[in-house]
This record gives structure tokens, C-alpha cells and sequence, in this order.
């Protein structure tokens, strides 16, 4: 247990140690001008007890991140953006500001500051008893679920995590550049690319990392081996541009399952070792996997406690109130591993987030008009999967259309069924469940309805 | 363009035809499409058209906001070309 009142710095290396890598300025940022802006822009913060921090830009995301953090705000960290979300999160959390790149309203602090224009500060601490941030996933009928997230917690994992890398890489080189494309304000991302540079010698890459052409470029850029923090989407995007000019060190792959197939492309393609990480937002991350090795077991960090039943898991850390049952089914190797079942639930997954059916169907359902209906997961009723949901309406009045503009409305963008069948009943047997064959067998009626 | 869309994104109930060249498509009031879709879109026209979009440039937001303005920034691209 962490004793409530240690501390630790929020960069746990050398002030002149190279930090990030800011595109825009096409300069190279050490620790201790990191440490200047993250100054310069708590300075300019209004009191608070929370910040809202919408910053799009990795690196003022970041300065803004650690800058509420010294300030003793607590980031809330928001996974949709528009307007309507972030009224909803202003009227739930009462005090506070938000932090954003791009001013919207007068009423945002602007963190328009230019990296690496204050010179250069000492490396401010954080205690392990303050709540740093609240991350949130998509909930039930649109509300977020949030999940809090303390310095011990960040600092523990970000540890962890880099000794875990180290093991990766075999022999860990002097200085690494990293380019990442998921967004820091989603556990992994934040996990992978905003912490892990603030213990372990990586320049962070900070530009606009996402469609495959500026990733090769990102990658090329540095002369220094490189990680590629990404997920499958991007990897299979990235599929498709010219590999990096020099191979990779390492690419770690989170927030869906790996296909062999893709893990195979994906080392021939970037070179270096190929890491899949699991993890949950409500924890972090909280395996590690090498799809190609010679053991490609899921390995829990050893900072959990893991305890199997029935194939589900349940995870406990000190860091944590209470105990976590994740969403997925595991099957445990005799050497200790654990090999992926999939999911225990009725979730979802899409672009890595997660959502249970009932809450898709509920909100499918709550749509006025709608008289029956149910949300699937095209792969799971035997259609080819399009990595995306699609859905099946009882709708009289309503159009494919407007459910689904309807539907935008209440859900993750992410879960917006692609497909929308309107069928006139569902064959719900007497107590009123759907057999997946009469599901099967509907979908393939109302698909062959449509192409004619 | 709208044939390329329609096609990398599934959208299985909009046909080419009825996407408006201004229909913003971002937005959960015009096509509804996402990051995850503006990737798959950049795949395709990189694919088709061998032009690469680049999230750092700044103009790319606007290249995305309505398919006739995507329309218009790849041709651009391809006449470019030596």
C-alpha cells in the first residue's frame, strides 16, 4: 500500500533529458522545459475544482494534464467531445473550467501557450493521495461512466508498464522516440504515450499522428529506434502506406484482439518486436502479450492479484477501492498464462470502446416510434464482421434514417448501428426471447429484401 | 468519390447518389461518420487515387467537412501531378 502522504515527480528523469518532440515548432522539448510550460500554464488557470481538458494537441494536452494536476484540479476526461457532452459534464461536476487548445467560448481557459517558451522550471510533485483524473466510458442512455484515477495509481502503473516494455525489447536502447495514435485522453493512450515518457527515456512524438501517411512520417522522423503505440484499426490502416524507413522497435497493439494474420503483416511491415496489451478503463492496462513469440500467452502485470472463476477474472490492486471482474472470458495455460476466451458479456466492442447490448438496445428501444428492436454484432450472428453494429427495427412511422440520427443522439457515435433493417415483428418466442437462429434467418430475409 | 465512400464505409442504406456534395459529414446531423471512418476513407483514396492525406496539415479538416470539398482536395492532388 502506498503510504497516503508520498510523493513523487510528475517526470521521473534528468531536467535536460529529451521529453517530447513538438511538431509544430519542429523542436525537441527537454524535461525541464516540459516542467516550465506546465508552470506557465497553471499560472494561468482560473480556480477550479475541475478541468475539463479537451485539449486535442498531445503536448498541450499534456501541459495542461500535469498544469490542473499541480493546481490540484482533477482532469475529467470526457471520451465524446460535442457540445451536448460536455454541457452534460458541466452540469454534473458544477466547478469547473475547461481546458482547450481551440477556445470555443469565452468561458474556456485557453491553452494556446508555445511549447517551449518559458524556459526552463525544476519538476513539480504530485501527491499519491490526489485524484489526478476521471476518465469516462460510454454508459447506459448516454451517461458516462466515470472512473478515478489517483497519482499512486498513474505513478505505480507507469513503472510497471516500462519495466514490462524494457523486458519486451530485450536489450532497451539509450533514447526511443515514440509515435502514438490513440488520443491521451483514453487510458491507453494516456497509459502508453502522456506516462510512459515521464519515466523511461522516450521522446514523445507530438503532432497530428493519425492517418497512416504522418505516422510513417512521424516514425521516420526520429533518428532514434522508435515505438508505435496503435491499435488494429490503425495498424491495418497503416497496412496500406510505405513502411517507416527505419524498422521499429517495438509496436504495442491495444483495444482489440490481434489476428495472427495482422500481427504477422504487421512485424514484416515495421520490424521490431510486436506487444499486445489488455487492459480495461476502469483499471488501465493490465496484461502484456507478444502474439508471435514463442509463448503467446496473456501475462498479467505483476502488480495485480488475478483470481479465475469459471473463466471470468477478477483483479485486485491496492490502488483500486475494490475488486474487478472483467468483461472477458479466460482460459488459464499451465504455464501460468492466459489465453483469451472472449467476452464473458454481452459487450461490444467497437474502435476500442465497449458497450453492452442491453444499454444499445435500451436506447434503441427509448427512440419514439420504435415498437421492437434489438442491437447485434453482425460477426456474432454469422455475418462477415464490418467492425461495426448493426441494428433490427419494429419502426411503423420511422425510416433507417432517422433511428439512426435519433440513436446518434443517445449513444457513442462508435455504437450507431451501420446497418439498419425495419422489418415488420421480430419472432420473439413465448417469452419473448430471439433465438439467434430466427434472428439469423430474419437478418437474411431482410438482406436479401434489400438487395432486390 | 461518393461511390468510394459509400463503399469503404458500409453505408448500406445511402447510396452514392444521395450524398449532396455539401452534406457535412462529420456530424451527427449530416452522414454521422467518424475517426474511425476518416480513416478508412483516407485508406481508400490512398488506395484509388495514391494520395495521402495528412492529419497535420491544417487545411485537412476542411479537405474533410463535405465530401465535395474531399472531392475537390484529391483532384487537386492528382492534377498536381508532374
Amino acid at each position: 500500500m502506498p503510504v497516503p502522504d508520498s510523493l513523487s515527480r510528475i517526470v521521473e528523469r534528468e531536467g535536460s533529458a529529451p521529453f517530447a518532440f513538438v511538431a509544430e515548432t519542429n523542436r525537441t522539448l527537454t524535461v525541464g522545459e516540459f516542467a516550465a510550460d506546465i508552470a506557465a500554464c497553471a499560472d494561468s488557470l482560473p480556480s477550479s475544482r475541475f478541468a475539463i481538458n479537451v485539449c486535442t494537441n498531445r503536448y498541450r494536452f499534456a501541459v495542461a494534464f500535469f498544469a490542473a494536476a499541480t493546481r490540484g484540479q482533477i482532469n475529467l476526461l470526457p471520451s465524446r467531445r460535442d457540445a451536448a457532452a460536455l454541457d452534460a459534464l458541466r452540469r454534473d461536476y458544477g466547478s469547473s473550467v475547461t481546458l482547450s487548445d481551440q477556445p470555443a467560448d469565452s468561458g474556456d481557459a485557453a491553452v494556446t501557450l508555445t511549447p517551449g517558451g518559458h524556459g526552463t522550471a525544476a519538476i513539480p510533485e504530485l501527491s499519491h493521495a490526489q485524484l489526478t483524473a476521471i476518465v469516462f466510458t460510454s454508459g447506459s442512455t448516454g451517461a458516462p461512466r466515470p472512473h478515478a484515477k489517483t497519482w499512486g495509481l498513474l505513478d505505480h502503473f507507469r513503472t510497471v508498464h516500462w519495466r514490462y516494455l524494457r523486458r519486451s525489447l530485450g536489450v532497451a536502447p539509450h533514447q526511443m522516440g515514440l509515435v502514438a495514435t490513440v488520443p491521451p485522453w483514453h487510458m491507453y493512450g494516456m497509459e502508453w504515450s502522456l506516462l510512459l515518457p515521464t519515466v523511461a527515456p522516450v521522446t514523445l512524438h507530438c503532432g497530428a499522428d493519425f492517418f497512416p501517411h504522418d505516422v510513417t512520417a512521424a516514425l521516420s522522423r526520429f533518428d532514434l529506434p522508435t515505438v508505435l503505440v496503435a491499435t488494429p484499426t490503425h495498424l491495418r490502416a497503416l497496412l496500406t502506406s510505405a513502411p517507416p524507413t527505419k524498422p521499429v522497435a517495438a509496436t504495442l497493439s491495444a483495444t482489440a484482439p490481434l489476428s495472427d494474420d495482422l500481427a504477422s503483416q504487421v512485424e514484416a511491415f515495421a520490424g521490431g518486436r510486436l506487444v499486445e496489451i489488455y487492459g480495461a478503463s476502469e483499471i488501465g492496462s493490465l496484461a502484456i502479450r507478444h502474439p508471435l513469440g514463442e509463448d503467446a500467452a496473456w501475462r498479467f502485470f505483476d502488480c495485480f492479484d488475478v483470481a479465475i472463476d469459471n473463466g471470468r477474472l477478477t483483479v485486485t490492486t491496492p490502488h483500486l477501492p475494490e475488486p474487478v471482474t472483467l468483461q472477458d472470458r479466460f482460459e488459464q495455460t499451465a504455464q501460468q498464462g492466459f489465453v483469451l476466451r472472449g467476452r464473458a458479456t454481452d459487450v461490444v466492442k467497437v474502435g476500442g470502446k465497449r458497450e453492452s447490448l442491453a444499454n444499445l438496445n435500451a436506447a434503441l428501444l427509448a427512440i419514439p416510434g420504435v415498437e421492437d428492436g434489438l442491437v447485434y454484432d453482425p460477426e456474432r450472428v454469422g455475418m462477415p464482421a464490418t467492425g461495426r453494429l448493426g441494428a433490427i427495427a419494429v419502426a411503423p412511422e420511422l425510416d433507417a434514417r432517422s433511428i439512426r440520427a435519433q440513436l446518434a443522439q443517445r449513444v457513442d457515435s462508435a455504437f450507431v448501428p451501420r446497418t439498419i433493417r425495419l422489418v415488420p415483428a421480430l419472432p420473439r418466442d413465448d417469452t419473448s426471447k430471439l433465438a439467434l437462429r430466427a434472428l439469423r434467418q430474419l437478418l437474411a430475409d431482410a438482406n436479401l429484401e434489400q438487395a432486390e | 468519390m461518393a461511390h468510394l465512400i459509400v463503399d469503404a464505409l458500409n453505408l448500406e442504406d445511402v447510396s452514392a447518389d444521395e450524398i449532396d456534395p455539401d452534406t457535412i459529414m462529420f456530424d451527427d446531423d449530416g452522414l454521422g461518420l467518424d475517426s474511425i471512418d476518416a480513416l478508412e476513407i483516407a485508406v481508400a483514396i490512398a488506395e484509388q487515387f495514391d494520395v495521402h492525406l495528412s492529419a497535420e496539415d491544417e487545411a485537412t479538416r476542411d479537405v474533410f467537412a463535405t465530401l465535395g470539398s474531399l472531392t475537390a482536395h484529391v483532384m487537386q492532388e492528382v492534377d498536381a501531378r508532374p
